[in-house]
């Protein structure tokens, strides 16, 4: 069930970019937040430079609680062997192994299931841009969140709201506080009487919000 | 740099050995932070499309064979269990990507409560427009409403410390008679 905890504050998104000190971080979680987010680009880095240019990869990363990380293009056995066996070759035995690995390994990214998660991911990310831009419609548009509940704010603010005019607030908001708790005991009670609630994780069946008729209300 | 660029292999020789050149620069230096930065041991092994020369190695903390057989030396299970490639990272982008999604749902779902629940304060909307909706709904309503309410009681107060003590008023057990009377 999705209950929704917050103020109607969407939550703040990171600081944004701030230059560091390339040296050993201190705090413990920090340090674990760090390697998390540079092993993820670092992995995405690799992973466009053997898309581009073709090359062949391995990484491997020890992490601060000795998990051990590993991308390898066309894969970390294949590259780690060549490596392995290269290491007291010379130039012309250099050459022998490039050609064998050639066999197979460049053309990994045209197989199908690396096409087919390749549109997967081109969708998802669709999606969330459709979502932000619905957000961001919401929150802008006809400026309907600061117009309709913040106003009275802000006269708070400058003193000028009347003693009866903040009453009928706090009244209308008790009322309003009523009818929805009357709402709510009843719909509960019918859900027990005609029992278990109905969900498989992602809730489906709300009234406002979740599907095409989103806003329906507004 | 500011345009996409399209996840292929790049056509002109020329702009791809560019690529390459710089791509490989800002792996190798981002191995070096990252193992510096977080004091782990840390290797890249790249192989361009050059042949005859031998891989372009950089290793932090540690020499990269070193790093490389200990991997090698590690049980089959436990390399599997963070190893990555092409079809794993996408996968593990795209379960992201889905979360992220879900989210912003709720984000926005969120904003339409809030949308419904003005509305209805300020007389937008007949009084029972939440006939239609399920229990899930409502209860997040509530929420929604409640926290507005600590908010208006949080406003009370910094009025009446504005405005002064014969303007006091209390929220508590809806003593709106109370409020007029300057109790």
């Amino acid at each position: 069930m999705v209950v929704i905890k917050r103020n109607g504050r969407v939550a703040k998104p990171s600081t944004g970019r701030k230059k560091i000190e390339i040296k050993k971080i201190d705090n413990k979680s920090s340090q674990q937040v760090t390697f998390s987010k540079r092993r993820a680009g670092l992995f995405k880095k690799a992973s466009e430079l053997c898309i581009l240019c073709g090359t062949q990869i391995a990484i491997i990363v020890f992490s601060p609680v000795h998990k051990i990380f590993s991308f390898g293009h066309p894969s970390i056995e294949a590259v780690i062997n060549r490596y392995l066996q290269g290491v007291n070759a010379e130039p012309h035995q250099q050459n022998m192994l490039a050609q064998e690995m050639e066999s197979g390994s460049s053309n990994i990214m045209d197989t199908a299931s690396i096409q087919a998660l390749n549109q997967q991911y081109d969708m998802t990310m669709k999606a969330l841009e459709m979502e932000k831009k619905r957000a961001a419609d919401i929150r802008g548009e006809s400026g309907m969140m600061t117009r309709l509940g913040f106003w009275w704010e802000e006269r708070i603010d400058e003193e000028t709201i009347e003693v009866e005019e903040l009453e009928q607030y706090i009244f209308a908001i008790e009322d309003l506080m009523g009818r929805a708790a009357m709402k709510a005991d009843d719909l509960m009670m019918r859900a027990i009487l005609d029992g278990p609630f109905p969900t498989n994780g992602v809730p489906q069946n709300y009234g406002i919000g979740f599907g095409p008729q989103s806003n329906q209300f507004l | 740099m500011g345009t996409k660029v399209k996840r292929a292999l790049i056509d002109r020789d020329s702009s791809r050995k560019a690529s390459y050149k710089k791509r490989k620069e800002s792996i190798q230096r981002k191995v070096l932070e990252l193992g510096t930065l977080c004091d782990v041991s840390a290797c890249s092994i790249i192989y361009g499309e050059e042949e005859t020369i031998g891989p372009e190695v950089t290793a932090s903390n540690g020499d990269a064979l070193e790093i490389v057989l200990k991997f090698r030396n590690l049980t089959s299970m436990r390399q599997r269990s963070f190893m990555f490639d092409q079809e794993r990272l996408l996968q593990d982008w795209i379960s992201k990507t889905e979360k992220q999604v879900l989210r912003k749902k709720i984000d926005i779902r969120e904003m339409d409560l809030i949308c419904a629940m003005y509305q209805e304060l300020e007389g937008l909307k007949p009084t029972n427009w939440f006939d239609g909706l399920t229990w899930v709904d409502m209860a997040d309503i509530l929420n929604v409403i409640n926290l507005t309410r600590n908010r208006v009681n949080q406003m009370q107060e910094k009025w009446r410390e504005v405005a002064g003590s014969e303007l006091a008023g209390s929220i508590v057990g809806n003593n709106h008679v109370n409020c007029a009377q300057g109790r």
